[in-house]
């Protein structure tokens, strides 16, 4: 609120201010016109009637001895002229006064002097009993033998009234167009801000968890482009969010499942331990329970590795990936050296083939083998004895094939969760968790590939890794 | 007591835990690793006083499975890994006896068959071991014809090692199930209990100390 009122304020303000001072700029410069144009008219009459008066004193008492009969003609000719605007003096005497106004002649000289050069002295305008006159006043004018001083005051009070007038007229006028502009200006302004609330609103929102409301405001203007912003804003925020709820969810679940997971084991190296503590057993009978117990540990602690190596994995950003450019070759010997016991068991065959001989790709060694020994555990695990498993690697692909139990159709597409396993109680016997495959995903994602599993169940599986 | 308990369960090393604790009881065990041949098992022989399934089964599961053992009139305790409540729900309003969920001490296992078997009205009314009789349900004893006055608390001790037969039973568990007490102090009063059954009774070689155990009642059927 308080920028709108700023804003509207100021403006206001200049406005009104610019009025008022435009107001009294052009009554000043009327009422200095007027007065000007006054003082100019009055000099020239002033000028005019001092010549006639002494043309009509030059003519009618010009043959004249009589001093005061001279005079006499003088003063009748000086009230015809200036009626009854004037003041008269010959030296320190006032002859006539025409004027309802007492004139002090002394100050009026005194000021003629301090004007200086000048013929006709004018005064600034005067108050004098509620009205303001203008002085016109000249010094030593020949008039037939004398010299005369002479006052003459105009009313130039309708002049200033005039103006006043006028100028009250004006700001009445100027107030009514301030407040009509003033009510325009303030919707204008407000229809510009309005957006400021909306986002104001808006970012309340986020800050209370709803991402999902949007701030349309098409205007191309700064307030325009912030929204624009701000929408971005509010977009990669309710992604980010998004992103990092499903991974906290998926990390809860991993958590959950790992739980779940271990009651099994963890019941029957329970169980049998009790058992061997408090039932009498055969030497026989106990070292049943006591295998029981080994192998179910080390269910669990297989168990909480792999979960350890997926759940390390999950997180994007700190991945452990050390890509180097290595020769496949390579990579599928070491396979077969490594599974060699596990093939032994099932006198299963390996074959592995890679074309061009010497392709070589960028990968994580490690991860890579992790990655291929995993697919020949599982190939193994659904392999008959004597059969036979394929790796064939190719510049665009990597295919691990056996032709053992196959999967289900309608499981395919569930067999790289986490945890789950097809045939649960053979995959347990055979020391499986279900986290084979998830793995795999995991590991063939953060290289940027792409994991394909075809099966066919009873015929075989093909796990097709496209790099 | 020469009860027949079926155990269904998949994972080796629980279902031979289970099948030797309910031997070591005196019970007779018939166990199965899957639904299929539990069910084709049955077919042919269904005098069970019990079974002990769980839920989570190839094949046939544990819900699967209950309607036919609820056929023959075999009183169902499920055993899962699952806690959900909606299993449970779904397991006791379909008819299992009881439900219970992994981990879990045998001993526990042991009083619910137990208690199924009491409703169900399976149990042996006198129990015979070597010269004694116990009447379970005049809770009184014989040796050799002549009545022999424990006290209830003594009974009960009795009792719940006979039931336990063979199985050790630390005192914190007597304790805990007799007197409802739980810690250290009070397991004096265990041993001296047992010490006057034993008296009573003459069976100082039939319950026998386990060292840092307890004590086990121990006899052959």
């Amino acid at each position: 609120m308080k920028l709108f009122h700023k804003i509207y304020m100021q403006v206001f303000l200049g406005m009104t201010v610019l009025a008022v001072g435009i107001l009294l700029l052009l009554y000043s410069a009327m009422l200095r016109q007027s007065l000007s144009d006054t003082k100019n008219y009055g000099i020239k009459a002033f000028k005019n009637n001092i010549s006639s008066l002494r043309e009509y004193v030059q003519r009618e008492a010009n043959g004249q001895v009589e001093k005061v009969v001279a005079e006499a003609v003088l003063i009748r000719a000086f009230s015809d002229i200036f009626r009854d605007q004037g003041v008269l003096w010959r030296a320190e005497k006032e002859v006539r006064n025409t004027s309802p106004y007492e004139f002090d002649q002394r100050l009026l000289k005194a000021m003629y002097s301090e004007a200086g050069q000048c013929e006709i002295w004018v005064s600034a305008p005067q108050n004098v009993g509620g009205k303001k006159i203008l002085i016109f006043f000249q010094q030593n004018i020949p008039i037939g033998m004398d010299e005369y001083s002479l006052a003459v005051y105009q009313d130039v009070t309708d002049i200033t009234l005039r103006s006043r007038k006028i100028l009250m007229q004006g700001i009445g006028f100027c107030a009514m167009i301030l407040g009509i502009v003033g009510i325009i200006i303030y919707r204008q302004i407000r229809r510009l801000l309005l957006p400021l609330y909306e986002l104001k609103c808006a970012a309340t929102r986020i800050a209370q968890g709803d991402y999902n409301n949007c701030v349309i405001f098409s205007e191309k203007n700064e307030i325009g482009e912030l929204t624009a912003c701000f929408q971005q804003m509010t977009i990669q925020i309710r992604e980010h969010i998004e992103a990092v709820t499903a991974r906290n969810r998926q990390q809860k679940q991993l958590l959950g499942s790992l739980a779940h997971e271990m009651r099994t084991p963890l019941t029957a190296v329970l169980a049998n331990a009790d058992m061997l503590l408090t039932l009498r057993l055969s030497p026989d009978e106990q070292n049943k329970a006591l295998v029981f117990i080994i192998d179910e540990a080390k269910r669990m602690t297989h168990l909480s590795e792999k979960l350890l190596m997926l759940s390390g994995l999950c997180e994007p950003n700190d991945s452990p990936l050390e890509l180097r450019e290595l020769t496949i070759q390579t990579i599928l010997d070491r396979i077969t050296v490594l599974s060699a016991c596990q093939l032994q068991e099932k006198k299963l065959h390996l074959e592995t083939c890679c074309v061009p001989i010497d392709l070589k790709k960028e990968l994580d060694t490690d991860f890579m083998i992790s990655l291929l020994l995993n697919l020949v555990d599982n190939a193994c695990k659904a392999s008959e004895t004597g059969g036979r498993i394929f790796i064939a690697a190719s510049a665009g692909q990597i295919v691990v094939e056996d032709f053992g139990k196959g999967i289900p159709s309608e499981e395919l597409h569930r067999v790289t969760e986490a945890f789950y396993m097809v045939d649960k109680s053979r995959s347990r016997k055979e020391g499986g968790a279900g986290l084979g495959l998830a793995l795999c995903q995991q590991i063939v994602q953060l290289h940027g590939w792409k994991l394909r599993i075809e099966s066919t169940e009873g015929q075989g599986t093909r796990i097709v890794i496209l790099w | 007591m020469s009860i027949k308990i079926l155990v269904i369960e998949d994972e080796e090393a629980i279902n031979s835990v289970i099948s030797m604790s309910l031997r070591a009881t005196g019970y007779r065990v018939t166990s199965f690793f899957d639904g299929e041949a539990a069910s084709a098992a049955l077919a042919e022989q269904h005098d069970f006083g019990c079974a002990v399934v769980d839920i989570m089964l190839p094949g046939k599961d544990g819900f699967a499975l209950l309607p036919e053992l609820r056929r023959y009139e075999i009183p169902v305790i499920f055993l899962t890994a699952r806690s959900d409540l909606s299993d449970k729900v779904r397991g006791l309003t379909e008819g299992a006896e009881d439900y219970m969920t992994k981990p879990f001490e045998m001993l526990e296992l042991l009083v619910r068959i137990d208690k199924v078997l009491k409703r169900n009205n399976t149990y042996d009314v006198d129990i015979q071991i070597r010269d004694v009789i116990i009447h379970t349900e005049k809770r009184t004893v014989t040796k050799n014809g002549k009545e022999i006055y424990l006290k209830p608390k003594e009974f009960d001790c009795l009792m719940m090692l006979v039931r336990n037969k063979n199985k050790a039973l630390t005192r914190s568990q007597l304790l805990g199930a007799l007197w409802g007490i739980e810690f250290e102090g009070e397991t004096r009063t265990v041993d001296a209990h047992v010490g006057r059954i034993r008296r009573k009774l003459g069976f100082e070689e039939v319950i026998r100390t386990i060292p840092r155990v307890g004590y086990r009642l121990e006899a052959d059927e």
